[in-house]
């Protein structure tokens, strides 16, 4: 058994989290809110210590780059949505917010994710796996256009395009069982190697 | 017909208890089963970091949580493993605040191996809020001013020559889902990337494989183990892919006798 109490700890944590595997209980709840406190506690140090102080407090007071206030006043307006009289002063830092996200990624997206998948699409049909890119991607967009009546071919590719999304949905299940057996992986090496000592390496 | 009634109606917690053995006894019983095949996306990684000249710099990004860390760790570290062994830099960056430490974690395990200076042959920049992935595109020093420890960027000899994207031989993004790296780093500079997914967000990522807006994939457990296996390092990855093995068995089988049994009380029922 494990000495360390941070490792009995944890592994108590663990137990109470999968006790819910038979019901809820409070030992369970519990270990969920001392997780979600604990995670929050954690994000307002690291970002304090991390973006805040090097980002925003130096500059500001060592190095005397006083635009970062404005930024700074910007971001303080969010505070205003405790004050229903001023609440829509946090309307501001959305808008900026939102403004510059979509401005930043819009194009970028369009350009990662649609014209060059498009161009991926686009091939050459010289061998099998192209020739399945091209097929699928057509059958399953017949099958999602729902300006026509899915009767005669259109039914019929649209029922291949069913097929291919299947595959697709067999392949990240697969995918989802080896992720989740993982994780329990993990956590039974933690229970029965650090705590009681049962794995050995 | 009875059996098969009873196998319909089993309780989800045998199950459970099942799949709960599958995984615990090949851990405290070593199997040592073979692991066969390297995947061509992994060792596309492998075989890029090779290829890198001594001095280099490799950018490892942390998007994951202790959560994902049985999958994701293993294949962090065996990619350190191999940047170290090959003299090559490692500029580790955290997009989410719980990989600062993990990313830490294995910086230092591999840096003891393989006798490496912290500040000269790595570095962990830590978190930072904002457009991180654009703002490295344009000044890494300006995005991470300090590291994760405080220290001044500008005063690491690791981060001398490393000013942009176009000073990194390879960006590895682990991440327990999507990567931000595509629209920006690749999309806009250029960038080489590769990516670490949990397997959940694997299958996802296949598009960015075929259209070689990655240069390499590594999904899951098993593409852990296989990289150690390049680099002949086997170490969790590959004792962990026993129990992943025999936990795959089983929920085959239960998937085929589930089938059986609910087309056999189909038709009984009908």
């Amino acid at each position: 058994m494990a000495t360390d109490i941070y490792v009995w700890i944890a592994a108590l944590l663990t137990l109470s989290i999968y006790s819910f595997l038979y019901k809820d209980n409070p030992l369970y709840k519990a270990a969920e809110h001392l997780f979600v406190g604990a995670s929050v506690g954690y994000s307002i140090v690291i970002t304090y210590y991390q973006a805040v102080l090097p980002r925003l407090i130096n500059p500001i007071f060592q190095e005397g780059d006083w635009v970062m206030i404005f930024p700074t006043l910007i971001g303080f307006l969010m505070v205003s949505r405790f004050f229903p009289k001023y609440d829509w002063l946090s309307r501001i830092t959305i808008a900026f917010m939102l403004g510059i996200s979509t401005g930043i990624n819009l194009p970028l997206i369009i350009q990662a994710s649609l014209l060059k998948q498009l161009q991926g699409t686009m091939l050459p049909m010289t061998d099998i796996n192209s020739i399945l890119i091209v097929i699928g991607v057509l059958c399953v967009m017949i099958y999602f256009f729902f300006s026509s009546e899915h009767k005669g071919i259109v039914n019929t590719t649209s029922k291949i395009g069913i097929l291919f999304i299947m595959v697709g949905f067999g392949a990240s299940f697969g995918y989802t069982v080896m992720a989740r057996i993982s994780l329990l992986i993990g956590r039974l090496e933690f229970l029965f190697g650090d705590w009681i000592h049962l794995i050995k390496y | 017909m009875k059996f098969w009634e009873m196998l319909s109606k089993l309780d989800r917690r045998i199950i459970f208890a099942l799949v709960f053995l599958a995984v615990l006894l090949p851990l405290v019983f070593k199997m040592g089963l073979p692991i066969k095949g390297i995947q061509p996306p992994v060792k596309a990684i492998y075989d890029h970091i090779e290829k890198l000249p001594e001095g280099s710099t490799v950018l490892i990004s942390i998007t994951y949580s202790p959560s994902t860390m049985p999958e994701l760790y293993p294949m962090t570290l065996a990619v350190i493993r191999h940047c170290f062994r090959q003299n090559i830099k490692v500029v580790c960056v955290s997009l989410g605040i719980t990989g600062v430490g993990i990313g830490e974690m294995a910086l230092q395990e591999a840096a003891k191996e393989y006798n490496k200076q912290e500040g000269v042959d790595y570095v962990n920049l830590g978190f930072q809020t904002g457009p991180v992935t654009l703002g490295m595109g344009q000044d890494i020093h300006k995005t991470y001013p300090t590291d994760y420890k405080g220290i001044k960027v500008a005063e690491l000899p690791v981060m001398k020559n490393v000013k942009t994207y176009k000073d990194i031989g390879l960006i590895v993004d682990y991440t327990a889902s999507g990567t931000g790296y595509i629209g920006t780093a690749v999309t806009m500079y250029n960038a080489n990337l590769a990516v670490g997914v949990t397997a959940v967000g694997a299958a996802d990522l296949y598009p960015y494989l075929q259209t070689k807006q990655i240069i390499g994939l590594m999904g899951g457990l098993r593409s852990a183990a296989e990289y150690e296996l390049l680099i002949e390092k086997p170490d969790k990855g590959c004792i962990r892919m026993d129990s992943q093995s025999i936990a795959h068995l089983l929920i085959l089988i239960l998937i085929v006798v589930g089938n059986i049994a609910y087309f056999v009380t189909r038709r009984k029922r009908t």
